[in-house]
């Protein structure tokens, strides 16, 4: 898919969200995380779990979302690799210029634990996001971001990276608790003088929320 | 002098109460004595009865007799004094002009111009609306004095007039309390209390107050022609939720499998396929589930205007019943010779 067809796909989302989201001040969660990660080629997978945590807060068109998350991943594919730890923050800010439509800009850190078994990654990120409720209690959402000025522990630069994500959340009418699942994917096509290491994840999370 | 002896027996034997309604044998033998013309007996045995412990009645019986008895002896000081007594004890009672000398009657009429009572205490039936009419409480006055008529009965006490009086007087209450609401239906004692230096007296009398039904509006709870809307609506089940559901997954799972790096692995994608999954999961659900009442602006206000209108007229509603409570109709009557004193 081209860029154009995430600007496109991100238009629809947005086109087909006529209501705006149930304002809620502060909301903080804790997640179980399940994620795969795979570098280099095929034969480079690891997979793994672990816990995360999220804080948004919510103030008229704006939504401040940080979240964080460590696993411990272990190598899955053909090409060996040694078992690592992985911890991520996320940070988000979004502004609402339309119901259920917002822009997004942000920051993501991610270190890899012993240091050089897989990179560490430093984002920018600027996407757009739309959420939507269903009904009363529940929301789905999807987020698309393109990634700018990646940095990596092991050096390089990348002409394409992305970031997309959706998730579905179900609570009680009064907005105080909040069950979740997030998906996050995110694909980074990194060079190294001129040799293709790309990086790619798929993260999938369930939690809990409290909200204020 | 014997003509004159049997007109006063004549007087007092057509005048006199029923034997039987004596108690005392004594007043009883008095009255005998007296009707035989046996005047020094019947003062006797009159004083003889003073002695007694005697019922009202009795000594108006021997305070008459007494009276009567010195009249017909020429003993008129006496008989002026047994007058003032008979007149405390009964005001309203006196001589029959027809039938008793005008020499008993002008002792009588002595005896009461030294004494101050109030006598004849009387109200004319009256129907009448209140505040607007009224009914006229006649009494007499046996001296100069200032006489103050009071209603009292139902939690109420209306002073209704207040003048200085001699002879009959007429006094007026329009049927009203204090407060200016109409008097409440039931009994009421009228009392005129004379005042003279340290003189007092007091006459009463009991009166009837009937009330008119009085012909209010209802309060309103409604307006004809319209009626409350329900203030909330259950939107009919669609599948709306499970559409955006199904839209919101297939985009970005789509686009996540759209851009995936084939030259990497994601193993079996159970992070997207998972999470897919609850989202289609949660809008079949949200799509089945009844939806939830949703507030109907357009009928919350169409209410709000409504009530506010209902009160508006109940305002009104409510002045006007004041109005029409302040016009009921109030029919007096005295009450009954048996429950007056």
């Amino acid at each position: 898919m081209t860029r154009r067809g995430i600007v496109l796909a991100a238009a629809l989302v947005g086109l087909a969200a006529p209501r705006a989201t149930p304002a809620q001040t502060v909301r903080f969660g804790l997640q179980g995380v399940g994620l795969t990660y795979s570098e280099i080629d095929q034969g480079r997978r690891a997979e793994g779990g672990g816990l995360g945590g999220t804080l948004s807060v919510r103030w008229r068109r704006f939504l401040l979302d940080a979240s964080g998350m460590g696993a411990r991943l272990d190598p899955k594919g053909d090409g060996g690799g040694t078992s690592f730890d992985l911890l991520q923050g996320d940070v988000r800010l979004s502004y609402a210029f339309a119901p259920s439509f917002a822009v997004e800009i942000g920051g993501g850190r991610r270190a890899i634990d012993p240091e050089f078994a897989t990179q560490d990654v430093g984002v920018i990120r600027l996407g757009l996001l739309s959420e939507i409720a269903l009904n009363q209690i529940s929301a789905v959402w999807a987020r698309g971001a393109y990634l700018v000025g990646s940095r990596f522990s092991g050096g390089g630069s990348a002409d394409l990276a992305v970031e997309l994500g959706m998730g579905v959340g179900v609570g009680t009418a009064n907005g105080r608790f909040r069950g979740r699942a997030d998906f996050e994917f995110q694909r980074i096509d990194r060079e190294v003088a001129g040799a293709a290491v790309p990086l790619q994840m798929a993260v999938g999370k369930l939690g809990v929320e409290l909200g204020f | 002098m014997r003509r004159r002896r049997l007109l006063v027996w004549l007087a007092l034997t057509l005048t006199a109460p029923p034997l039987d309604a004596q108690q005392s044998p004594t007043v009883r033998r008095a009255r005998q004595a007296y009707d035989q013309l046996d005047f020094p007996n019947a003062i006797s045995l009159a004083r003889r009865a003073l002695a007694e412990r005697l019922s009202r009645d009795d000594r108006i019986q021997v305070y008459e007799v007494l009276g009567y008895s010195y009249g017909a002896l020429d003993s008129a000081r006496q008989a002026v004094e047994a007058f003032r007594q008979l007149v405390f004890l009964a005001p309203d009672r006196e001589p029959d002009v027809e039938r008793v000398s005008p020499r008993i009657t002008s002792l009588y009429a002595s005896a009461l111009g030294q004494v101050l009572v109030v006598r004849k205490v009387s109200v004319d039936s009256a129907t009448f609306i209140a505040g607007e009419g009224q009914v006229l409480i006649r009494y007499q006055v046996s001296r100069a004095a200032r006489a103050t008529t009071r209603v009292v009965g139902q939690g109420v006490e209306v002073v209704v007039d207040s003048q200085l009086v001699t002879g009959p007087a007429v006094a007026t209450w329009n049927g009203l309390t204090r407060t200016g609401e109409p008097a409440p239906a039931g009994t009421y004692q009228v009392l005129v209390t004379a005042v003279e230096g340290r003189n007092e007296f007091t006459g009463p009398t009991e009166i009837r107050v009937e009330r008119g039904s009085v012909d209010t509006l209802p309060h309103l709870t409604g307006l004809p022609g319209y009626t409350f809307q329900p203030e909330t609506e259950s939107p009919p089940r669609n599948w709306r939720p499970l559409g955006l559901a199904v839209l919101y997954t297939g985009l970005v799972a789509g686009a996540a499998f759209a851009l995936e790096n084939t030259s990497l692995d994601l193993g079996e994608r159970r992070e997207v396929g998972s999470v897919s999954f609850l989202a289609l999961v949660t809008g079949l659900v949200m799509s089945v589930k009844k939806p939830d009442p949703r507030p109907v602006p357009a009928n919350i206000q169409y209410n709000r205007l409504l009530r506010e209108q209902i009160i508006e007229r109940n305002v009104q509603i409510a002045a006007e019943n004041r109005r029409r409570r302040q016009q009921v109709t109030l029919t007096i009557t005295p009450a009954p010779a048996s429950s007056a004193r």
